[in-house]
């Protein structure tokens, strides 16, 4: 269970603070996703990196499964969200100099408990697999179109199993047959692994595909 | 997929990036081991340089007085040195002057060497020995003089004397030979042509001339002055030689005479006096051996007077408590009378003054004042006593040999050192010569002789022991006792010395490295930019590792591994072209900057320790300042990482507290208030400008940070090249760090290489006593000591310096005379580390004289403090002298301070401690220590005379009175040099070490604007959606150049401004006493500064003109 309770985000800029969120509160359960809809500049994204504990929220707490990962030092924090979190971002931010497995296999080399690299290398195999890679294996993303490119983003996503699913933009860079596919993808995924998903986007075709949907406007979720 | 393969792949893909980091790695390696290697290139120079000049001269025995020639053959055929396979070989060491006689071309401080088939066997080199009047010639004297084959030349040396000059019996008007030899050529370096013991990177000048014309030319057949020892093949150690000496050496080589004489042992010297070491010794041997001592002391006396009776020119002996075992006189002459000490007179004496017992008589005698003249003092005695002339009375050996008196037939017939009257000598005193000789005429107690005519050299002429054994034992037992160091024998390892001198006075390491610090710097600023740069290239790619759980510490060890490797490749590479860096500075040494070492001989030697050194010392270096670049990436958060900028805005804390707007303010008032106390004369002129000047340059950098970090809110306006200037001078506060970084290099490195100008040292006045010459426009130094004192009239009259009383050249001069212990040269000049220093004992009237500038003294009293000179008259506390050196020397030759200790010669027998109580500002006096004439006598008893001059004369005057001096001390071997030319050789070694610095440091400063280049070239890649826009917007691609060149542009101008207003306020004091002339070095490496700035704007111009502008605007 994802839990966002009162959260604010407020920047302090030489001209004064700048109020980006404010009392911002949110529940997500197991196999539940979740879309974020909004204009942009509305402060979606920077929601999503508070709710996958790369941004400390002004107020308000975070938890993912009773545990909040802000009260971890930078090490744990690291490690917690190597475990417990995956993200896709609407570009996709491939290492150019990886293949498209090493891609995916990299978040595992900072895994708590590691596993046999044999192993891990199936696994990634599989996920390249899933997400129709199986023959681009060795490819380097500028050998990849984008939408594959963003399919190694969500296989590297899902590579350490995580229970939270965060997307940002997923389809935004993508074309309407790459953007659906993906979209597709995302959903079956989340589906097969159970995850929580939570994707922002202001795309109302990938938000309609969402059974729960939340609409940020002037700082606040407006259909809370 | 491990961290190992994720680096390689990482090394591969940004290959381009590291490649410039490999580039600032290298040039960092190349310039930090280049410059050590220069370092360990100069000491290996001048350690070959001091092999090659001592050829197979280990070891070298020396002696003040010459010695038996044969003493190498006793030496070699010792044990030790037989077993070790040493080899002797027996010499004589001169100093001297030569003279080329067809051209008339003069050569000073000439080492002569008299030297026989030995010497060149000794060396294992195959050279025919000089004979007869032959003589070989080192090459560089060989050219010096101008002299081939078969040329006549007249070497004038000192000549060796037992009997020391200053004393009474010195022979002071043959104190040197001019010898007339003729050339045979030069002798080659392999030939041992530059053979020398001393370490000198400059010329050799040699003559080796036949050692049995040397001896008899100077009156010691059969004896020398120095040993070479080489060790052979075997290790053989320093302390065994000196053991092998005392065993081979004899009595007669210490200038020992025991002999036996009236069933009484007779211990002299050949000096005529024992020295107190000497007499301690054989008291020592008296009381282990049960016999029974009489010390003596003869005098002669001038005159005995008793009323109107004169006796004239008679031995006067002071007696010890035993007088000889004649219990009578001892009884006589322990007679503890009230009034004036006692005499015993002989009767014949006693009769010819017509006195009796208790009567009166007066005595009057010369003695050699130690300040350089004769002076007669008169004594008053009362008559003891009256004795026969038997016995001890009638021994005429109690008066050591004096040649010119004891040799000589009758009184008419004397020729002693000092004038007599002979109108004085009557018949009847001839009579006594006929019949006693040098009976004495009268005895008094050794401790009223001692008080009245005791030397520095002695308080005894001999000594008798009276006992029953073998004359032959007790001398055998006495030179084995006397040890050969104590003997005045000296055993010393020259190479070790002389090697251990190799390591040199100046770390041409250290400085090279000072010297290219900005080198280094810029190079290790590029590193780092550049590995920044990359990083920021791939801050997304940190981001998204942060997203995937990467810890700080997991992505810093990434970045550390790849920067490791692209280090070491940057090293090796750095390496490669450090071995290029080093030759260039090195022959940068032997041309450019020849003038701060003075030899052509420094060579390139590639020392791999010393390269390894540098090449890990950059690589340490460069992973610190990528170290400190991955460091910063804990500042930004992954959400400003995700972003690829890390231009976040400004936290609470960071934005500029109004105490931090207003302290480049506070620091410029600051400057303007320093400034005007100076003016005002209430700070020290140099302190206070400097001062001024740095805090121009800290708030000048400051306000320039300030104004770059507040928020832009002026709106843009006008038209034209200056709207556009204007517009892209805003740019430059998009990444003040960089800006700034830019600016700062440029102004400090501006203000170092201005303000180091004033540190360049020119010589003034010759004539202000406060100033570098001391007021003296000559200093004078002669090859032969002089004993007259040149400070007075009379003095110079009696040396021929000065003709008559009024000669106009020298009536009026004002000259102080110095003693001199010659050495090492203790300037920069010399590059060897002085093992043995010059020294100069300084007279009382220089010391008086308070002249030249102190830097600093250990002066606590308001008379000191106006004449720290006086501080040389202290308590010698344990032996250790006052003594003074001139600043320069001190820090960077001597490696000491004030107040400090420093020890000289501490490879001799004699080593000394000397407590620096002053060190002079700027001085002439850069090449020896000062010590007080008195403390001089003490601890320098062998050496006689004065060699050195101090002479004041007009300007005009100068020239002539130089060559007055040469030529009228021509016998001395005078060479009067301008002291304000000798001052001028300094400074130019130091303004060459300037011009050096600036120059490495002007190419650090061109290297940190190609850094700056680099900046604003990536400055304009990562803006290239913003200047895509503005060209969308109607912009040309000439006015975004523009744009690029005024940001640019501005940032050079503003540190270059900085830096030089800075730099000119703190050296306003050197340019107001320049006339206002800048120094020109500096100004052209500013305008190549200027230049590169101009350089690295057209760079960014062009990386302006490669945007894929269109392309950019499309991924927006």
């Amino acid at each position: 269970m994802l839990k966002a309770l009162h959260l604010s985000k407020r920047y302090e800029t030489a001209r004064g603070g700048v109020q980006i969120l404010d009392d911002i509160s949110l529940e997500v359960a197991r196999g539940e996703a979740v879309a974020i809809m909004g204009p942009s500049g509305c402060g979606k994204s920077t929601l999503l990196y508070m709710l996958g504990a790369l941004e400390q929220p002004s107020s308000g707490t975070v938890t993912l499964d009773g545990k909040n990962p802000f009260e971890l030092d930078d090490t744990a924090q690291s490690a917690f969200r190597n475990e417990h979190v995956g993200f896709v971002f609407q570009d996709h931010l491939l290492l150019p100099q990886l293949s498209a497995l090493d891609n995916v296999i990299a978040p595992t080399l900072v895994a708590a408990k590691p596993e046999p690299t044999s192993v891990v290398r199936q696994h990634a195999t599989t996920l390249l697999t899933q997400v129709g890679l199986a023959d681009r294996l060795d490819h380097r993303p500028g050998e990849l179109s984008g939408g594959e490119r963003q399919r190694v983003a969500i296989a590297r996503a899902l590579i350490r199993q995580p229970s939270l699913l965060l997307c940002d933009e997923p389809t935004g860079n993508l074309d309407r047959a790459s953007a659906d596919a993906v979209a597709d993808l995302l959903a079956d995924l989340q589906h097969s692994h159970n995850t929580m998903l939570v994707v922002v986007t202001h795309s109302p075709v990938l938000a309609g595909r969402f059974p729960r949907r939340y609409e940020l406007s002037d700082r606040k979720f407006v259909n809370a | 997929m491990t961290f190992g393969s994720l680096t390689r792949a990482s090394l591969t893909h940004y290959r381009r990036t590291h490649l410039a980091v490999v580039f600032g790695v290298a040039a960092a390696v190349a310039v930090l081991a280049g410059s050590l290697l220069v370092g360990s290139s100069v000491r290996a120079s001048l350690s070959s340089l001091v092999t090659a000049r001592l050829g197979q001269a280990d070891l070298v025995v020396t002696a003040e007085n010459p010695f038996t020639e044969d003493l190498a053959d006793r030496l070699r055929e010792q044990p030790e040195l037989q077993q070790a396979g040493a080899r002797v070989a027996p010499v004589f060491a001169l100093e001297g002057i030569t003279t080329h006689q067809a051209s008339g071309r003069r050569a000073g401080n000439v080492s002569v060497y008299g030297v026989d088939a030995r010497f060149f066997e000794f060396h294992g080199v195959t050279v025919e020995a000089p004979t007869g009047g032959n003589v070989w010639l080192s090459p560089d004297l060989a050219v010096e003089l101008g002299a081939v084959e078969s040329d006549a030349i007249v070497l004038r040396v000192a000549r060796p004397t037992d009997i020391p000059l200053d004393s009474l019996h010195g022979r002071k008007d043959d104190t040197g030979r001019a010898i007339r030899l003729t050339t045979l050529g030069a002798l080659s370096r392999e030939q041992m042509g530059e053979f020398s013991l001393s370490p000198s990177q400059g010329p050799v000048r040699a003559v080796f001339m036949a050692l049995p014309r040397i001896q008899r030319d100077l009156d010691q057949t059969d004896r020398v002055n120095a040993l070479l020892v080489g060790r052979g093949s075997a290790t053989l150690p320093a302390d065994a030689v000196v053991s092998a000496l005392d065993a081979a050496i004899s009595s007669d080589d210490l200038g020992l005479r025991i002999e036996s004489v009236n069933d009484m042992l007779l211990v002299e010297t050949t000096s005529g006096l024992l020295g107190d070491a000497l007499a301690t010794t054989m008291a020592g041997i008296a009381t282990r051996t049960g016999l029974e001592r009489t010390d003596v002391l003869t005098w002669m006396a001038n005159t005995m007077t008793a009323g109107e009776r004169t006796v004239p020119y008679s031995l006067v002996a002071g007696l010890g408590p035993s007088a000889g075992g004649d219990a009578r006189l001892a009884e006589l002459l322990t007679d503890t009378g009230e009034g004036a000490p006692p005499i015993v007179l002989n009767d014949w004496a006693a009769r010819d003054l017509g006195v009796e017992v208790g009567s009166s008589i007066t005595m009057s005698y010369y003695r050699w004042a130690d300040e350089g003249r004769l002076v007669t003092e008169q004594t008053p005695f009362r008559v003891a006593g009256i004795v026969p002339i038997e016995g001890i009375a009638a021994d005429r050996r109690l008066s050591p040999e004096y040649p010119g008196i004891t040799d000589a037939d009758s009184v008419g017939d004397w020729d002693p050192p000092f004038p007599i009257d002979l109108q004085l000598v009557r018949p009847v005193d001839e009579d006594y010569w006929d019949k006693y000789r040098t009976t004495a005429k009268a005895f008094v107690p050794l401790e009223v002789a001692q008080e009245l005519w005791r030397t520095r050299y002695g308080g005894l002429s001999s000594m008798r022991l009276r006992g029953t054994g073998d004359p032959a034992d007790i001398e055998a037992s006495v030179a084995r006792a006397l040890g050969s160091v104590r003997g005045g024998l000296t055993v010393v390892d020259v190479r070790e010395q002389n090697l251990s001198a190799s390591a040199g006075a100046t770390d041409f390491g250290a400085y090279f490295s000072y010297f290219s610090f900005f080198l280094v710097v810029s190079a290790l600023l590029l590193t780092a930019l550049f590995f920044r740069l990359g990083i920021e290239q791939r801050l997304r790619e940190i981001g998204l590792l942060r997203a995937t759980g990467f810890s700080v510490k997991a992505i810093q060890r990434l970045f550390l591994q790849e920067g490791l490797v692209v280090a070491v490749i940057g090293a090796v590479a750095g390496i490669v072209l450090a071995i290029g860096w080093a030759a260039l500075m090195m022959y940068g040494l032997r041309t450019w900057w020849v003038g701060a070492v003075g030899t052509t001989s420094l060579v390139l030697h590639v020392d791999p320790v010393t390269l390894l050194i540098g090449g890990v010392g950059g690589v340490v270096a460069a992973l610190l300042c990528i170290w400190l670049t991955v460091r910063a990436v804990r500042r930004y958060s992954p959400r400003e990482l995700l972003s690829g900028t890390t231009t976040s805005n400004l936290t609470a804390a960071q934005r500029p507290s109004a105490i931090r707007r207003m302290t480049p303010v506070i620091v410029l008032v600051l400057a303007v208030l320093l400034t005007a106390a100076t003016f005002a004369g209430l700070v020290p002129a140099a302190a206070g400008f400097f001062g001024a000047g740095a805090l121009v340059l800290i708030g000048g950098l400051m306000a320039l940070g300030a104004h770059l970090r507040k928020p832009q809110t002026g709106v843009l306006g006008g038209s034209g090249m200056w709207a556009l200037a204007g517009f892209g001078w805003r740019n430059a506060s998009w990444r003040p760090g960089r800006s700034m970084t830019s600016a700062a290099l440029v102004a400090v490195a501006a203000f170092l290489l201005v303000s180091v100008d004033s540190f360049r040292k020119d010589t003034h006045d010759a004539a202000d006593p406060r100033g570098g010459t001391g007021g003296f426009a000559l200093m004078a130094e002669s090859v032969l000591p002089f004993v007259h004192d040149p400070s007075n009239s009379s003095g110079r009259q009696e040396l021929g310096l000065q003709f008559q009383a009024n000669d106009p050249l020298f009536a009026g001069a004002t000259i102080f005379g110095a003693r001199l212990r010659p050495g090492d040269d203790a300037s920069c000049l010399n590059l060897y580390q002085p093992k043995q220093p010059r020294v100069l004992g300084v007279s009382d009237e220089l010391i008086d004289a308070g002249r030249f500038t102190f830097a600093k003294s250990l002066a606590t009293t308001d008379e000191d403090r106006a004449n720290p000179w006086r501080l040389l008259r202290g308590d010698l506390a344990d032996g250790i002298v006052p003594a003074i050196v001139d600043a320069t020397s001190l820090q960077y030759v001597l490696h000491s301070a004030v107040g400090e200790i420093v020890t000289i010669d501490a490879d001799t027998a004699r080593p000394l401690q000397l407590r620096i109580v002053g060190s002079l500002s700027d001085s002439v006096l850069q090449g020896e220590i000062m010590i007080a004439e008195s403390a001089f006598a003490q601890v320098f008893p062998d050496q006689a005379g004065y060699r050195v001059m101090l002479v004041e004369a007009p300007t005009a005057e100068a020239e002539q009175v130089a060559t007055a001096i040469e030529e009228r001390l021509e016998p001395y071997g005078a060479d009067a040099q301008s002291t304000m030319a000798r001052l001028e050789a300094y400074h130019r070694v130091e303004n060459t070490y300037l011009s050096t610095f600036q120059t490495l440091g002007g190419l650090g400063l061109v290297l940190g604007t190609i850094g700056l280049a680099a900046v604003t070239a990536r400055n304009v890649l990562e803006r290239r959606r913003e200047l895509a826009l503005l060209s969308a917007a109607g912009y040309r691609m000439r006015d975004l150049s523009t744009m690029v060149v005024a940001e640019n542009l501005g940032l050079v101008a503003i540190g270059l401004g900085v830096g030089v207003v800075a730099a000119l306020i703190s050296i306003a004091p050197v340019l107001i006493a320049r006339g206002g002339r800048l120094p020109a070095l500096s100004m052209v490496w500013l305008l190549a500064v200027a230049l590169a700035g101009v350089v690295a704007a057209l760079v960014a111009t062009r990386a302006v003109k490669r945007l894929p502008l269109l392309a950019s605007l499309r991924s927006e």
